[in-house]
Parts: structure tokens; C-alpha cells; sequence
């Protein structure tokens, strides 16, 4: 497969998730045309582009905040197009939003077990389960269980964004701007992390502003640009080819 | 002595009271973002549904329940069929609708119980009282404050302890976040205005249970709860809470000392002081905090 422009086709019946000419944006304002992609099964997929290229509508389309105007998604098997934001959740398509946007109001605790809200079995052990498997990964959320979350730092406030997706138990974990705001020692910290998170057999999601970190984590990646695709290809070829760097992602 | 007593069982009853009327009001202003000024007609159609339940033979004690089971469905409907429309539009819309929301159910309690002030003939188990150092108190001042306390403290469990109160809070603080983890914002709204409705309810019973039901009754007790929200800020269940003391113990202190002529004019004192001295309430946190 080499850096080659995105062609749709029929939705792709393995693929976990399946986006096929999608439009969409902010009310009457258009910000997406035509995209197409899918992400496997057990894939680390990073979209990446330049700010205002349209990455967070295209996952906030995804998690029913807005609705598209045109296309279809396909997640688990069932058209998700017009779902609400809760149905989506429910199948298993869970988002970390950009900004984090934790319950600040809120203890750690009570922000994760928040995020167990849609399950359908919320018996005290899988909730517990859960809950110990996210301060498995990110053992400082424990200590910090009884804290307001908005009294965190940045870091923090991101490993509670992500454990709050997790707690639904997701099968597509979508990270909106994983790195945005955080010092690189965290970064790096929270990549590891999401290698973990991964292995233990959650699809990835994530969108990026970083190219150097996208790019490092993704087994494959999608390039936008003004609401379009422009490439998609695996980062190893997009990495070698400065010319791509240099005119979509102004790096 | 004896004085100081009268003064603590009156300031008791009127913290009760107020409490669980500004929690509801304090709630739907915190999570819906509308002022709601029909919770004045929630509270008399309690007033008056407690007055037929025990009309038609039902104890007074339980048809408290049974009103407040009847308006938590009330304030359903009526988030679900009205108020929905209005929530994410501008402040005025919503004032405007559930002002004249709140015409239009006293009007209708007007016309079928016209302006009579319908009281309730309390059974012989309410009918006494107790003598403490000279201050009288009666079993039903007794009753409606235990009831009172009681239902204060299962709201502060509910909002802190259970995951539909910690879901209410989220929706509250970010309602865009509150969809990302799975919460049917709407039904939240639903909730939340059931809830308050069911609180006015149990205030206008227990108000009927005491005094009587009349149509003017919702606007004259809205006006304490304003006053109580205030006082305390938004944003927490302390804050309708202390409201509800300082006006409580000041109205009470007021009216036994002054007498009740004076009582009504320390809320809009105390509003006054506290809109220029404090104008984020006594308490006023950005936070929700239980």
C-alpha cells in the first residue's frame, strides 16, 4: 500500500469501523466532504492534519454530538448515522474529547465511575473490575481518587479522560488530541500507556496534532486537510516523504 | 427563656421547610438553566392535593407521599412537553413560559377551589403538643419538621451518593461530556425537574398540613425560596441549605420579638444586604459540591 489518494468504495464488512462519504459540520456550515476510511479490528489508526483541517468534527460526527448531513458510518456491524450520543456509547464507541473535559465539579472516582454509566452489566464487580484495571494503567488516578478532578494537572486530567472512555468498556477507544497542552515526559508517559491500552485489545482512534507522536503509535494513518482525506498510508512512508510533511502538515 | 425556645422550634420549622422548597428550585436553575417560576404553583397544587387526598379520607400523613409521588410525574410532563422547548434558548423564554405556566395553574385553582383558604382537620394523633421550658410545640410542627429533615437528607444522599445524583452533576457541569460518557441528557432534565416538582409538593402539603392551601400560596412561598437561593448561591445542596437557615432563624427571631408584621420584610432585607455586599450568595462556589 503506498501514500496513495483515498478512493470510497462499498463499506468494508470486516472493518470495525466503517465511514463511507461522510459530510458534515456546524450547522448550516459545511466542514467535511466526502470522507471515507475504515479502522480494523485491533488497529492503532491516527488521523492527523493541521488545525481547523476538521479532525475534532469528524469524531464528534462519530460520537452523535452532531448529526452528518450526508454518508454513512458503520460501527460494529450496524449503521450508526443519526444514532444518539448514548447508543453510541453503548455499542462501544468511546471518546476522550478534546480538552478532556472531565466533571471538574467531580472527584476522580466519581468522573470514571461515570463513565461506566452505559453499561448494560453494572454489577458492583464489573464495575470494580474496571475501575482497578484503569488504575492498573494509570496509577496516580488512584491516589488521587478522592481529588476534584479539575484540581489536577494537565497529565493527570488527560489519564483521567482516557480511563473515564475505558470504564464503558470500549471497543473503539477514540482520543481526541492526546498530546495537546502536555509537557513531553507526559506525552511519552501517556503513549506508553496507550501501547498497553492497545495490547490488551482495544482498537485505537486517535487524532492528532503531533505528527512525531501520531505517527510513532499508528499502525496506520489518515491525513486531512481543509475536511477532506488527503492520504492515507502507513507512517513508516509518510515519514520518509518530506514533501508530504512539508505540505500538509507544515512540518 | 422561654422566648428563646419559641424562637428555635419556629426557626427549625421555617429551615425545614424552606430547605427542601429551595433544593427543588435550586436544582432545575442549576441543571436546566431556567428559572422556574412555576415552582410556585408546584407548591400549591401540593397544598391542594394533600387537601383532597385527605378530603377523600386519606390519612394527612400519607397523602404527603402520595402528592409528592403525583408531582414528580407533574414535573415530568411538563419538562418533557413545555420546558424541553425552551432549556437551551434564553434566560427570558424560560422565565417567560414558566411565569406564565404559573398564571395559568392559579387561575385554575381559582376556578375549581376558588380563593377559599381550605384547611385540613388534623386527626387526633397530630392534635396535641408538648410543653418545653414554656415554648408549646405541637406534634404536627413536629411531624412536618422530622419530614422536613428527612427528605432534605435523602436528597443530599441521592445528588451524593448514587449514580443517577453524580449523573444530574455532570449533566450540570458539562452537559456536552455528560452525552460522551452515555447519560440520555434529556432524561436527566425529566429527572431533575420530577424531583424539584415533587419537593415543591411536599412543601405545599406540609404548609396545608399547617396553615391551609389557597391559591395565593405558591407565589408567597416561591418568594421565600428566591430569597433562600440567593442567599445561599447556586451550585451545591449546602448553599439552598444555609439559605434557608439565615432566613429561617432571622424571620423567626423577627416575628417573636417584632412581631410577624416585621417578619416579611427581613428576606427582602437581607436580599438587599447580601445583593450588594455578597453578590455571589453567602456561599456562592463555582463548583457543585455536596
Amino acid at each position: 500500500m503506498g501514500a496513495s489518494p483515498v478512493s470510497p468504495g462499498a463499506p468494508d464488512a470486516s472493518a470495525l469501523l466503517s465511514v463511507r462519504g461522510l459530510d458534515g459540520g456546524h450547522g448550516p456550515i459545511q466542514v467535511l466532504a466526502d470522507i471515507s476510511f475504515d479502522v480494523r479490528e485491533g488497529e492503532v489508526m491516527a488521523i492527523i492534519g493541521a488545525n481547523g483541517a476538521g479532525k475534532t468534527t469528524l469524531l464528534r460526527i462519530l460520537s452523535g454530538l452532531i448529526q452528518p448531513m450526508r454518508g454513512s458510518i458503520r460501527f460494529a456491524g450496524r449503521e450508526i448515522a443519526g444514532s444518539s450520543s448514548d447508543e453510541i456509547v453503548g455499542l462501544g464507541l468511546c471518546q476522550a474529547p478534546e480538552g478532556r473535559r472531565l466533571f471538574s465539579g467531580l472527584t476522580v472516582e466519581e468522573n470514571l465511575r461515570l463513565g461506566s454509566f452505559r453499561r448494560r452489566d453494572k454489577s458492583r464487580r464489573v464495575v470494580a473490575d474496571a475501575l482497578d484495571q484503569v488504575f492498573a494503567y494509570f496509577p496516580r488516578l488512584a491516589e488521587r481518587r478522592g481529588q476534584l478532578a479539575g484540581t489536577m494537572s494537565g497529565g493527570e486530567q488527560q489519564m483521567c479522560a482516557i480511563g473515564r472512555a475505558l470504564m464503558a468498556g470500549p471497543r473503539l477507544l477514540a482520543i481526541d488530541e492526546l498530546s495537546l497542552g502536555l509537557a513531553p515526559v507526559i506525552v511519552e508517559e501517556l503513549v506508553a500507556i496507550l501501547y498497553d491500552i492497545h495490547e490488551a485489545g482495544t482498537t485505537v482512534l486517535l487524532v492528532e496534532q503531533d505528527v512525531s507522536v501520531a505517527l510513532g503509535v499508528a499502525d496506520r494513518a489518515l491525513v486531512m486537510q481543509s475536511g477532506k482525506i488527503v492520504l492515507q498510508s502507513s507512517p513508516d512512508e509518510l515519514l520518509a516523504d518530506d514533501a508530504i510533511i512539508k505540505s500538509y502538515l507544515g512540518g | 427563656m422561654q422566648i428563646c425556645l419559641q424562637i428555635f422550634f419556629d426557626s427549625l420549622l421555617l429551615i425545614g421547610l424552606y430547605s427542601i422548597g429551595a433544593l427543588g428550585f435550586a436544582l432545575i436553575w442549576g441543571v436546566l438553566n431556567v428559572l422556574n417560576i412555576a415552582h410556585g404553583a408546584f407548591i400549591m397544587l401540593g397544598g391542594y392535593l394533600t387537601f383532597l387526598l385527605w378530603r377523600n379520607g386519606l390519612d394527612p400523613l400519607l397523602a404527603i407521599p402520595a402528592t409528592m409521588a403525583a408531582l414528580f410525574a407533574v414535573g415530568w410532563l411538563i419538562q418533557r412537553f413545555l420546558i424541553d422547548y425552551v432549556v437551551s434558548g434564553p434566560h427570558s423564554l424560560g422565565i417567560a413560559l414558566t411565569y406564565g405556566l404559573n398564571l395559568v395553574l392559579i387561575g385554575l385553582a381559582l376556578y375549581f377551589f376558588t380563593a377559599e383558604y381550605r384547611s385540613i382537620n388534623l386527626p387526633p394523633y397530630l392534635r396535641g403538643y408538648v410543653d418545653i421550658g414554656g415554648a408549646k410545640l405541637t406534634y404536627v410542627r413536629i411531624v412536618i419538621m422530622l419530614i422536613a429533615f428527612f427528605l432534605t437528607a435523602c436528597v443530599w444522599w441521592f445528588m451524593d451518593r448514587t449514580e443517577l445524583g453524580a449523573a444530574i452533576r455532570a449533566t450540570r457541569l458539562d452537559m456536552e461530556a455528560a452525552r460522551l460518557v452515555g447519560i440520555k441528557v434529556r432524561t436527566i432534565f425529566d429527572l431533575t425537574t420530577g424531583i424539584s416538582a415533587m419537593l415543591a409538593g411536599a412543601m405545599g402539603g406540609l404548609i396545608a398540613l399547617l396553615h391551609s392551601a389557597s391559591p395565593a400560596m405558591g407565589d408567597q412561598y416561591l418568594l421565600q425560596v428566591l430569597i433562600v437561593t440567593v442567599l445561599g448561591g447556586l451550585g451545591s445542596i449546602a448553599g439552598p441549605m444555609l439559605g434557608a437557615l439565615v432566613l429561617g432563624i432571622s424571620t423567626s427571631l423577627v416575628s417573636n420579638l417584632w412581631g410577624a408584621t416585621y417578619s416579611t420584610l427581613v428576606g427582602a432585607t437581607l436580599v438587599l444586604l447580601v445583593l450588594v455586599l455578597k453578590p455571589s450568595g453567602l456561599r456562592g462556589r463555582a463548583f457543585y459540591e455536596a
